[in-house]
């Protein structure tokens, strides 16, 4: 069991990996009232070949990631959320590029709880039949993204960033590539992406570790579950082809996505936690609400409140983007293009501004340590290694320097790609 | 939780605590519902957030946020029963995480940035700021009409439109594009110098705090003596003699939204509100009820489905996504389920399960300081002084037979139907 203090956020994290390869991650939080549990793994709908063992290569339909999901609720004796119910617990589970989650929180019967968690997770039940009918019910799903204006803006930028490869999928997939799915391919990933070396249990709240790592250690000894090599194929990344898209739609004002392409790399663990960082500060210096250019945009009307940039980093899949909307998002197209050529200037000088935005995250970022979900879900502890204490206290070793680095790498040879939302 | 009176009218309450990493204050206003101000008094949470005589501009306001640790200032507008409010939130990390010799007075300067937003707002000559005003005005607008594109939002303010009698209640909490339009900046100062004036003011302060330092720093305010006497925040309207139905056909959207309105309502200390509680919850209202269970998951008739009931208004609505020709089964189903209810059709082990998962989402409020201000206040406007435990045991002891009888109160009162055009 290895235990780390972070001092200065008053936090303590309990670590320890079973024999079997399962890790757990233990945030004992004892003024709190519930206690929040996230079992993990690190499949998602960016997967799209992969192989057990030796074996032939096996091709994954885009949404069976999500697919998965949804289906190992389902079991031979009925419906697994509802025993969480049953439980008082509020249960969930989600989907995304690069993990899927099962999770729970309760004040009251978290052992049972704990141990539904993971026997649900660790076993699976698939069949012809109910494979059919969650076809059916996925597809209203699918229906539904297709309403949402926001999501067909998000998807319209990733296409034209990364066409036709598996980000620009719809995480639930499609129609057609969901009636691909069989109960074979679904135990050949359970198998291979849900053993235990592959998962990571997390827990936030109120609870007692010792108790609690010997609950998960028994329930795990009576599993007898085969390990297997897996070997996944990495995504290549497509060239773009195009500088713009536009989709017609009922909206009332027209919505505008556009996105940039970091230039391909390899980066990850701790360096790509600091990217992230650095990239949020970086954002923040040229387009936050405090800057001149935001000010003068949004005076003409040009944004408003709704004006956002992020930064992303799933994998090989790196892009800061843009989202308004606006009448004027040719105006707008033309101010970010003119602001960014212009970087070296509008960064040079900075260091005080700098200074209070890392100021400024360092307090946003201990403004989330209030929420157990959040300590749980919005450090880096997936996709790189490294929880949200871990990302706080990095934060605070970032340079001015750093960001001038990044600025070079984000900004030198940009190519800006847009998507328009429009009657 | 202490409260204390500032000034008639306005009263501070103080929730100290170290369980979390935050220091929250938060300011409400509170005025009966207007029909004739709502678009007003949204629009001042607009203009006042992002400008006053300190901060003139959003550029100024985001630079003072940031200084302030990334804190997070934000304004809302609530609507409960009868009453309207317009809340302040002020969010920033407690001083003991990021204190060093340059900030040792934050709690000084968040009161003090508060004071500047509130009570010192951008007026030059008997009006607000031109361009601010325009702006904001036009961002309101933008927002109300947006409400349409969320098509399940858009269908319950249909259905509010169809359901309640008073004008204030059929509109969204902002009001409608019509009022909007019609303000003026110095209408605008109406609007406001009444509120500061005239409504209730509740201040909630929450954190790691130490009561006479906050009430030092809130008697700063230019708080004044108002009418403290508050009328019910509980609405009430009869029965509708008439069922009203209206379908609207949409082009360009996939699915159907069907949206219901019941009638449930019960005084505002009526006991059986904790019946109430548990029959919405085994009825749409959770994961484990009837219309989600049945409806969706083994007749898989709707994607989304569920109920919410509002004891502020008396009203049960039911809203569900789904399939054009699934519509009128549902509809045919979502009516069977509640007879079900009424004739005791549910087992104790399901409602067993409904009442730990209310309590177990009771109990989690107290980990979030935003649920449990909004509960302070909550407590404040209804004049309940409920303890946790009293709460607890009440919804234990809510029986089948107390469902069942409550249920039979629940009658219909409207629909509203959005359907894709190109559908038969």
């Amino acid at each position: 069991m290895k235990i780390k203090k972070y001092e200065q956020l008053k936090e303590t994290v309990i670590s320890e990996t079973l024999d079997n390869g399962l890790k757990i991650t233990m945030v004992p939080k004892n003024d709190y009232h519930k206690t929040f549990a996230v079992l993990t793994t690190p499949f998602g709908s960016l997967h799209q070949h992969f192989s057990i063992d030796d074996g032939k290569l096996i091709d994954i339909p885009a949404g069976t990631a999500h697919f998965l999901e949804h289906k190992l609720f389902e079991k031979e004796d009925g419906d697994a959320f509802s025993r969480f119910g049953e439980l008082g617990a509020d249960a969930n589970a989600f989907t995304n590029q690069y993990q899927t989650s099962y999770l729970f929180s309760s004040t009251s019967n978290f052992k049972p709880a704990l141990i539904h968690l993971l026997d649900f997770v660790q076993t699976p039940y698939f069949t012809n039949e109910t494979v059919a009918k969650e076809q059916g019910i996925i597809g209203q799903e699918i229906k539904m993204y297709e309403d949402d204006v926001n999501w067909i803006v998000y998807m319209g930028l990733l296409q034209t960033l990364y066409p036709n490869s598996a980000i620009s999928y719809d995480i639930a997939g499609t129609q057609d590539s969901i009636a691909k799915i069989t109960p074979e391919l679904l135990y050949q990933i359970h198998q291979a992406f849900y053993q235990p070396s592959q998962l990571t249990l997390q827990i936030v709240g109120a609870f007692d570790p010792q108790e609690t790592l010997a609950i998960i250690k028994s329930n795990q000894k009576h599993k007898t579950i085969n390990s297997c090599q897996v070997n996944v194929i990495q995504n290549t990344l497509p060239e773009t082809q195009m500088k713009i898209k536009i989709q017609h739609f009922d909206v009332s004002r027209p919505k505008i996505a556009l996105g940039i392409r970091l230039p391909d790399n390899h980066i990850t663990g701790k360096e790509a936690t600091k990217i992230g960082l650095v990239a949020d500060i970086l954002l923040d210096m040229m387009f936050g609400e405090h800057t001149d250019w935001y000010q003068k945009l949004y005076n003409k009307g040009i944004i408003d409140t709704e004006f956002e940039t992020s930064f992303d980093m799933m994998y090989p899949y790196q892009f800061i983007s843009f989202f308004s909307e606006t009448t004027e998002y040719e105006t707008l197209t033309t101010e970010i293009y003119k602001h960014i050529t212009n970087y070296k200037e509008v960064l040079s000088n900075q260091e005080l501004t700098f200074n209070a935005l890392k100021r400024a995250t360092l307090g946003e970022g201990i403004q989330r340590l209030n929420s157990l979900e959040s300590i749980a879900l919005r450090g880096d502890d997936i996709l790189f290694g490294n929880n949200l204490f871990d990302k706080i206290m990095l934060l605070q070793k970032i340079t001015y320097n750093d960001v001038l680095d990044l600025s070079e790498i984000v900004y030198k040879n940009f190519e800006l790609q847009r998507f328009i939302l429009k009657k | 939780m202490k409260k204390i009176m500032i000034k008639k009218g306005v009263n501070l309450v103080l929730m100290p605590t170290t369980q979390f990493k935050t220091l929250n204050i938060a300011v409400d206003f509170c005025a009966p519902i207007d029909v004739t101000d709502l678009s007003s008094r949204a629009l001042l949470t607009y203009v006042t957030a992002v400008s006053s005589q300190k901060y003139p501009t959003q550029q100024a306001v985001a630079k003072k946020t940031i200084e302030l640790y990334g804190a997070q200032f934000q304004t809302d507008v609530i609507r409960f029963g009868q009453t309207h409010h317009v809340r302040y939130n002020l969010q920033l990390p407690a001083p003991t995480y990021v204190a060093n010799s340059e900030n040792n007075n934050l709690m000084s300067m968040a009161f003090q940035f508060m004071e500047d937003m509130i009570f010192d707002p951008l007026i030059l000559d008997e009006h607000f700021d031109t361009a601010v005003f325009n702006q904001e005005r036009q961002s309101l607008i933008n927002e109300i009409t947006s409400i349409n594109e969320d098509k399940k939002r858009y269908a319950l303010s249909k259905l509010r439109a169809i359901t309640y009698e008073n004008r204030a209640l059929q509109l969204p909490a902002l009001g409608s594009v019509e009022y909007a339009k019609k303000i003026t900046s110095s209408g605008l100062l109406k609007t406001y110098t009444n509120m500061i004036n005239n409504d209730n003011i509740n201040i909630v302060v929450f954190g790691d705090i130490s009561g006479n330092e906050v009430e030092e720093l809130v008697k700063r305010w230019p708080l004044t003596n108002r009418d403290s006497t508050v009328e019910t925040p509980f609405y009430r309207q009869k029965k509708r003699t008439q069922f009203e139905h209206v379908v609207e056909k949409q082009s360009d959207i996939n699915q159907a939204v069907l949206t219901l309105s019941y009638q449930l309502s019960l005084k505002p200390n009526d006991p059986r509100r904790f019946t109430a509680i548990v029959f919405n919850a085994l009825y749409g209202g959770s994961p484990l009820s009837k219309l989600f269970m049945n409806v969706r998951e083994k007749a898989s008739l709707a994607y989304s489905i569920y109920s919410r009931w509002q004891h502020d208004t008396g009203m049960l609505s039911v809203i569900a996504g789904l399939s054009v020709d699934d519509v009128e089964r549902a509809d045919k189903m979502i009516q069977e389920e509640l007879k079900k209810i009424q004739l005791g059709q549910f087992d104790q082990s399901t409602l067993s399960a409904i009442k730990t998962s209310i309590i177990n989402d009771y109990l989690s409020q107290q980990d979030s300081p935003s649920s449990e201000m909004s509960l302070a206040f909550l407590r404040i406007l209804t004049q309940r002084t409920i303890s946790i435990q009293e709460w607890v045991n009440a919804v234990e002891n809510v029986s089948i037979e107390d469902v069942a009888d409550l249920a039979k109160e629940v009658t219909l009162q409207a629909k509203f139907t959005l359907i894709p055009e190109t559908s038969k």
